[in-house]
């Protein structure tokens, strides 16, 4: 009897470990759709690395429109300010026959691979910056328009559902202090960010004064 | 070519040499109004850069793009750094 006891004492812990299975096999179930959302991420992160120098100025249009609530009319505009770029480079590269006109961009592109410096990487950058910063600020003004009517769609959505509960900003920006929004005051909706002006608590303050403005300038947005 | 036709061509000829210079006669003094040391050392970086891509690209055809690119975003951004023109700034004036 004092051996089965013990048995039963000892296969106790073993139950309980058999038990605690559950959760293990429950994480392995919630990692599948992480790895596979990761699988889906690497084809564009691949693509990514290809064409680097065209990520590069979409990822730093994209993240200067959203710390800055910038609307993607404004990226929009910035990118047809470097067309004359893009035109004295066509000229010049016209200069030398059409073939290298198609060809260069992607040979000069796949120049800095071999010799991996960061001197080569600038250079490589430069190369083929005629094309890739009108591209890139285009590409980041689609990025942020599609961004921007998709948080616009959520707070319709939200207003509707919660009949005006605050609905979260689409940058920080947009978001304005905390401490001068009360929400028992003011249950405002924040809209999309609007040309030129960050939405916010009253008065609205243009968004043209900043120190990244002082960089960039406002002439180009203006 | 009779002769009032000829007083009135050289007139309108006049009155868009005025045009062309009324922002470079204004210039001096919108720089001296504004922010001068910003502006220089704006321009010190674009000459800084637009040097730096001609040594690094040499002779290549992005050469000449960037260095149009470097003076397009200069005289873009050189504007926030001058005073308003004089009408402008009348204008804006409160009136008392």
């Amino acid at each position: 009897m004092a051996v089965h006891t013990q048995k039963r004492a000892h296969w106790g812990p073993g139950i309980q470990k058999r038990a605690r299975w559950g959760p293990g096999i429950q994480k392995r179930a919630r990692w599948g759709p992480g790895i596979l959302r990761l699988a889906g991420w690497l084809p564009l992160a691949a693509a990514a690395l290809a064409v680097w120098p065209l990520a590069i100025v979409t990822a730093a249009g994209y993240a200067a429109a959203w710390l800055r609530g910038w609307p993607a009319s404004r990226l929009g505009r910035q990118a047809g300010w470097t067309l004359p770029m893009t035109a004295v480079w066509i000229a010049a590269e016209s200069a030398r026959g059409w073939r290298a006109l198609t060809l260069d961009p992607v040979r000069d592109g796949s120049s800095g691979w071999p010799h991996l410096t960061w001197l080569t990487v600038i250079r490589t950058f430069l190369l083929v910056a005629p094309v890739t910063i009108p591209a890139g600020l285009a590409f980041a003004a689609l990025l942020w328009a599609w961004r921007t009517s998709m948080s616009t769609t959520r707070t319709s959505t939200a207003t509707t559902e919660s009949h005006g509960r605050q609905a979260p900003a689409a940058s920080p920006a947009a978001a304005g202090p905390p401490a001068a929004s009360p929400p028992a005051r003011s249950p405002v909706v924040l809209p999309a960010p609007r040309d030129g002006l960050v939405s916010g608590p009253h008065p609205r303050v243009p968004a043209g004064s900043s120190r990244l403005d002082g960089i960039l300038g406002p002439g180009v947005s203006r | 070519m009779s002769e009032t036709g000829g007083s009135a061509e050289v007139c309108g000829a006049r009155t868009g040499a005025m045009r062309v210079s009324w922002p470079v006669r204004h210039l001096p003094g919108r720089i001296r109004r504004g922010r001068p040391l910003r502006l220089l050392a704006r321009a010190l970086v674009a000459g800084a850069l637009a040097l730096a891509a001609l040594h690094l690209v040499a002779g290549q055809p992005a050469a000449p793009a960037l260095v149009t690119g470097v003076t397009t975003w200069f005289l873009l951004t050189a504007r926030a750094d001058l005073a308003p023109p004089p009408e402008t700034a009348r204008a804006a004036a409160p009136e008392r």
